[in-house]
């Protein structure tokens, strides 16, 4: 295994959703292909949660209670400007997809989530 | 002063009311000739005062009206009754410029100098009919704001668990060598089941709000070929192409493949999954025109003029709003999408037209 596996074995993922079902479900699949995945119910757990895990990845749901996901990234990428952000949505408003690649989201990937599509962007974040 | 039932019999009095009415009135005998017309029939069918006396009554009814006109008052003075006015019957008269109208009628039979007569009192329902379109457009309107609520709350309600179903699965898939054959079939299943329930919730979604337009040129064949790869068709279900599929048109591909996608899948589901669905493309002055038509029973008659209402299903599994959506994405693109029976029940045809790129 030379540097470069080895870095993207290691890289550190953030779930925050507030439906268990998806950061179960998501974080399965992740620690499955190998990479350290933490998760968080809503923004403010996560924010508190990202200090202390530092994720190179956020994978965030837009839209949630309290501090939706757009202010989450906004804040983790505050204190980490490397993260790369991955926002997820069952909405299908363009307003708040706009926002989301505005606030510095890679992408906004539709629920029910492309699988391949989302590996392909951890993978390369 | 004058015992009142003396005064009905004053005719002089008796023409006073009948010219004084706002109704349009109209006597005629048994064989329709017009013996009397007040003045504000005359207005109402643009006649001057005596241009009507004498000449047949079914010179106010509109031309295509005619030929069926004379049967029907046959068989009214076969048994004349009085026949109020009703909504919802929807007739029409022409006045004397050729002009046809909609009119409310009542029907009155009568005694004249001992012979048989018809009063008719006719209306113009212009205004009516005016207000009942008005609200009833006012009812879908209302009707579309609070489906448009219901979908995005269905939406999100649906898809996070859609999303769940979805990422098990591909969990599942992970560990084929443990699951065997059967369990991968399984897992294929719930994939193709996530995604027709995901389809049904982005019709919702399409339908409630305004879909952005990003015109590109396209040629039909690359947009027909995708809706047809997106269905998957059933093996006894054959496309047959004609015309020029190479037409390059200057539409949003997405909602115009989705139209494509929702006509063919009609056609290939109205003659239950088995037959031959024609899709016939050409071009008229500054439009493209693709046909998709079916080998199936065609729609009933009552049904041609709904089927693209919304929530308007024949299916039994259908919500109703494929062609709803699709009319409404053809009219973005700055097209058309109508709907017709061929003749002798040969099936139905769903005729789409976009605009050509102008680059031709």
């Amino acid at each position: 295994m030379d540097d470069s596996d080895l870095m993207v074995d290691s890289k550190r993922i953030l779930i925050v959703d507030d439906d268990a079902g998806v950061r179960d479900s998501l974080a399965r699949i992740l620690r499955g292909s190998g990479y350290v995945v933490e998760v968080a119910e809503n923004g403010e757990k996560g924010i508190v949660k990202g200090e202390s895990f530092h994720p190179d990845v956020l994978l965030v749901d837009i839209r949630m209670p309290g501090i939706d996901g757009i202010e989450t990234h906004r804040e983790l990428h505050r204190r980490f400007p490397q993260l790369v952000g991955i926002s997820m949505t069952a909405y299908a408003s363009s307003e708040k997809t706009k926002e989301a690649i505005d606030g510095g989201a890679v992408s906004v990937l539709p629920k029910p989530l492309n699988i391949e599509s989302l590996m392909e962007l951890v993978q390369s974040a | 002063m004058a015992d009142p039932t003396s005064l009905i019999d004053d005719s002089h009095l008796l023409r006073s009311i009948i010219e004084a009415s706002p109704a349009g009135m109209i006597i005629t005998d048994a064989d329709g000739v017009i013996v009397l017309a007040n003045p504000s029939a005359l207005m109402l069918f643009g006649f001057e005062a005596n241009e009507l006396v004498g000449s047949s009554v079914d010179r106010l009814v509109p031309e295509t009206h005619r030929p069926t006109h004379h049967s029907h008052r046959a068989r009214y003075m076969d048994h004349p009754e009085n026949r109020p006015m009703a909504a919802g019957r929807n007739l029409y008269a022409q006045r004397k410029d050729g002009s046809v109208f909609p009119v409310d009628i009542s029907l009155h039979p009568i005694q004249m100098g001992g012979r048989p007569m018809v009063l008719a009192n006719v209306l113009d329902a212009t205004d009516r009919q005016r207000a009942e379109q008005e609200r009833e457009q006012r009812q879908a309107m209302e009707k579309l704001a609070l489906l448009g609520q219901l979908a995005g709350g269905v939406a999100h309600e649906i898809r996070t668990p859609l999303c769940v179903i979805r990422n098990d699965a591909y969990y599942l898939k992970l560990m084929e060598d443990r699951l065997g054959e059967e369990g991968m079939q399984c897992i294929n299943e719930i994939n193709v089941a996530v995604g027709k329930a995901e389809r049904i919730v982005s019709e919702l979604l399409d339908f409630t709000r305004d879909p952005a337009y990003e015109p590109v040129d396209k040629t039909l064949s690359d947009l027909i070929e995708s809706a047809i790869r997106a269905i998957g068709l059933p093996d006894s279900v054959s496309i047959d192409r004609q015309g020029d599929h190479s037409l390059l048109v200057r539409v949003d591909p997405d909602q115009i493949e989705r139209v494509l996608i929702n006509l063919i899948r009609n056609a290939s589901e109205a003659m239950d999954g088995a037959g031959v669905v024609k899709v016939n493309v050409g071009s008229e002055v500054d439009a493209a025109f693709v046909e998709i038509v079916d080998e199936g029973p065609g729609m009933l008659r009552e049904h041609v003029s709904r089927v693209f209402e919304p929530l308007f299903s024949t299916k039994p599994k259908g919500i109703g709003l494929g062609l709803a959506v699709s009319k409404r994405y053809a009219e973005r693109n700055g097209g058309t999408l109508t709907a017709s029976n061929l003749p002798h029940q040969q099936g139905a045809q769903f005729r789409l037209t976009v605009p050509l790129s102008e680059r031709g």
